[in-house]
């Protein structure tokens, strides 16, 4: 069984022992920790301490010189490093201004991976559409589980703030996206996820997709009452959400 | 001072931009008159063209609901079985309310095109308030979709599953809704009513709460 | 709640209000709205919609008065949103419909540095604020003596949001914190001069809405960056002003308690109980009834139950929590004056 001993960057160590409180979380992160090299280790501790120009570097110097598989930094490295900052901010240890630098973070290194993952003609696990409901401007949740989603392999179209329910449809449609993400930050605009949930069956579509809802005034009982598919509590969650939600389709599909 | 608002009892759905009119708010309210429960379609706007609007809306509603017109002259409905199927109610509502109704509207027939059936899928009324839902061609994608409009149905229109027959469902008042069966084929075909026991017991606990259920 | 010895005899819903934010004895609970009440039915009722009513005084003035004049509320408070004066700034308003509100276009920033921030010269004159100012007027002469008439000024925090875009602004206070308070010192100016001239146009009180939340900044960040600005606007401007922050506060509760404004609007994430117990009678507590789950979904009963909770805590004002949902049933708004006197009545109580 993995030992944090055997995690040979101190701050990642350090950020575990602190910060990772549950005990069947921390077995995980240790064990993940424990396979990767440490220079991945290196950039996951860059991420967790929000050092883009670090990450940046590193991302280069491990595509470059150590000729590392840009999958495997993405995975080893990059995400790995957003999951310890995701688990910070669930129990509020770190409040968004944090994890936006830890996201600059991870998009510094992600410029270096994206274009070699699209050029490699990999086959996303799904596409999502992801937008913030009509009448909410904010975005910053949506564009953390956008990073995270494309980081796990998903093709994710994004629709933007203040997005209709046509635009939804319509992006939908275009691009043949199985999951549909919401996003809400304010309790005026949560009733507008119902909105469009409603005008997907009006469009006689809605069985076509997967809806999951989130945002900070969003809970189970409202996304329940308007029969989204899913509710994520933050960015990390999405991910596994996400792919939940495919494999669902998939079984759907066979019948 | 005066209010000029009204104690029309509780507002159950409310339509809050009508392009067809003005961008008038469109409520339907419910009160509790003896035993029965009556609503209302009511806007509070004066605008031209609105007390026109809400009569077609109430008319559009009695065909597509089977409601009926309460004798107090004052535009109030009931069922006819004396029960009240709030959630179809306030979905055909909704639904009536995007119409141009000019010309009024019709019945929607017990029957209707499935495209992932490949054919039209029955309503048939079995008497009792019990529907059967079959699909027109014997495939099992038909018999598939038959039973997906079926739990669609329970959930929309709050039905009670017939044990040991998935494409049946009846109403808990024990009287035929031949209006609104075909008024929500449409969208039972479209809701993904998956039957998952717990979340169907757990929302009904979550999401109905006492006063609710008068 | 101060506890009187002797009956207090009965009072306007303005003496009511003031009193309850000078923490002193009232004949009954205030019930107040810091925030907006507008439902799409009441604009049917009075022909005054949305966006309009945010762009004509006589409209916004005449919506407004519905929160008194058929919700029974002891408050008129006509600034509906949050972005009046984001307007005259030069931040890109999306106006909206009538069911649904204008929002400034964050994505479209109008500052990125300090030397940046300008106050215009039609900052009072401007189309979006002058309708505020000509709306308390109206209101002031109409219903002055009756209720509280409660203006709203957007404090340096919310309007670095509308004018930075969120995340840059949230990231500077991380690279640059100094940056930060320089942009926060100089966007004040903004807040004092709209708030000072809703004053003199006839409010009694104003709203300050600065959206420093739980759900996206630390405590200690509201007291690194806040704190001490919220303590000067006491001094700067000069009537009761109730600080309102959405979301987690109760963990900044304390050092909002320090700032020796009359009252706090509380989100319903933060319990009655929890946060009387932090405030103390420091300063008063206005809320906390739950828009999307109780006042927009559930019933009268409902809304009742949340009223009673906060009375039972004690709690000085009672209203909804945030604005209101637009499609806010109007029988769920009336229960709240209704819940608070019927509470008093079964008490026989005075406060």
């Amino acid at each position: 069984m993995a030992e944090l001993s055997d995690i040979k960057n101190e701050t990642v160590r350090q950020e575990i022992e602190e910060y990772i409180q549950r005990e069947d979380e921390r077995a995980e992160i240790v064990s993940l920790y424990s396979r990767t090299s440490p220079l991945m280790q290196e950039i996951a501790a860059g991420i967790i301490g929000g050092k883009n120009k670090l990450v940046d570097e590193l991302t280069r110097r491990a595509l470059n010189d150590e000729k590392i598989d840009a999958l495997v930094i993405m995975d080893d490295g990059l995400i790995a490093g957003m999951a310890i900052v995701g688990i910070k901010f669930r129990e509020n240890f770190i409040f968004v201004p944090e994890v936006l630098s830890c996201a600059r973070a991870m998009k510094a290194g992600m410029a270096h991976i994206d274009p070699i993952l699209s050029a490699s003609g990999v086959e996303p696990l799904g596409r999502v559409v992801m937008g913030t409901v009509k009448g909410d401007m904010h975005d910053i949740g949506k564009n953390l589980c956008i990073m995270m989603l494309r980081g796990a392999g998903f093709e994710v179209f994004d629709l933007g703030v203040d997005t209709s329910p046509d635009e939804f449809i319509d992006a939908v449609e275009e691009h043949d996206a199985k999951i549909v993400g919401m996003s809400a930050l304010l309790t005026t605009t949560m009733p507008n996820m119902a909105k469009t949930i409603e005008a997907f069956i009006d469009a006689d579509i809605r069985d076509d997709v997967k809806v999951m809802v989130g945002g900070a005034p969003v809970t189970p009982d409202f996304a329940l009452e308007m029969d989204a598919d899913s509710y994520g509590d933050n960015a990390v969650e999405c991910v596994e959400i996400a792919k939940k939600l495919m494999s669902e389709i998939k079984s759907e599909t066979r019948g | 001072m005066t209010q000029q608002t009204l104690e029309l009892g509780r507002r159950i759905e409310l339509y809050s931009r009508d392009p067809n009119c003005h961008d008038i708010s469109v409520a339907l309210y419910r009160r509790k008159v003896g035993q029965s429960q009556y609503v209302l379609v009511h806007t509070y706007s004066l605008v031209d063209g609105g007390k026109q609007r809400v009569n077609e809306i109430a008319n559009a509603l009695m065909t597509r609901t089977g409601l009926e017109l309460v004798n107090d002259g004052e535009g109030w409905l009931r069922f006819p079985c004396d029960g009240f199927h709030q959630r179809a109610l306030t979905r055909t509502f909704l639904d009536v309310c995007k119409l141009v109704l000019d010309d009024g509207v019709e019945a929607e027939p017990l029957k209707r095109i499935d495209k992932k059936a490949g054919c039209h899928l029955i309503a048939t009324d079995l008497g009792q308030g019990v529907y059967r839902f079959d699909a027109e061609e014997s495939s099992e994608a038909g018999q598939k979709r038959a039973e997906a409009m079926t739990r669609g149905f329970v959930k929309l229109c709050e039905m009670e599953p017939i044990a040991g027959h998935k494409n049946q469902a009846a109403f808990s008042c024990g009287v035929s809704h031949d209006n609104l069966i075909g008024s929500l084929m449409f969208r039972a075909q479209n809701l993904r009513a998956v039957m998952r026991e717990e979340a169907m017991n757990a929302s009904r606990g979550i999401l109905s709460s006492p006063s609710q259920q008068e | 709640m101060f506890e009187a010895t002797q009956p207090i005899p009965s009072m306007t819903g303005r003496e009511r209000v003031l009193a309850a934010l000078r923490g002193e004895p009232v004949d009954r609970t205030p019930v107040c709205n810091p925030t907006s009440v507008a439902t799409v039915e009441l604009m049917d009722l009075v022909d005054a919609h949305f966006p309009e009513a945010n762009r004509d005084a006589e409209k916004m003035a005449r919506l407004a008065a519905t929160g008194y004049t058929e919700l029974g509320f002891d408050t008129i408070m006509p600034v509906f949103t949050i972005i009046q004066e984001s307007s005259p700034l030069g931040c890109k308003i999306q106006w909206e419909t009538k069911d649904n509100w204008p929002t400034v276009r964050m994505d479209e920033p109008i500052w990125t540095e300090p030397e940046d921030i300008k106050i215009p010269s039609d900052l009072l004159t401007h189309q979006d604020t002058k309708c505020v100012l000509d709306a308390i007027s109206i209101l002031k002469k109409k219903y002055g003596d009756e209720v509280a008439i409660i203006g709203k000024t957007m404090g340096p925090w919310t309007l670095g949001y509308h004018c930075f875009g969120v995340e840059p602004f949230l990231l500077m206070s991380l690279d640059d914190p100094d940056k930060m308070m320089v942009c926060l010192e100089k966007m004040k100016e903004i807040t004092i001069q709209f708030g000072v001239a809703q004053i003199e146009a006839g409010a009694d009180a104003l709203t300050l809405p600065d959206h420093a939340t739980g759900d996206l900044v630390s405590g200690e960040y509201y007291k690194r960056f806040l704190r001490d600005m919220h303590i000067e606007f006491v001094d700067l401007i000069p009537c009761p002003l109730i600080l309102h922050i959405c979301g987690r506060t109760v963990d900044r509760m304390e050092y909002i308690a320090q700032t020796g404004m009359s009252a706090f609007h509380f989100d319903s994430k933060n319990t009655p109980q929890e946060s009387v117990e932090v405030v103390k009678d420091r300063i008063a507590l206005i809320g906390n009834i739950n828009n999307p789950e109780t006042l927009y979904s559930k019933g009268p009963e409902e809304v009742r139950e949340e009223v009673y909770k906060n009375l039972e805590s004690s709690v000085p004002l009672i209203g909804p929590e945030c604005a209101i949902p637009l499609q806010t049933p109007i029988e769920n708004l009336k229960e709240i004056p209704k819940a608070v006197s019927e509470w008093h009545a079964d008490r026989g109580s005075v406060v």
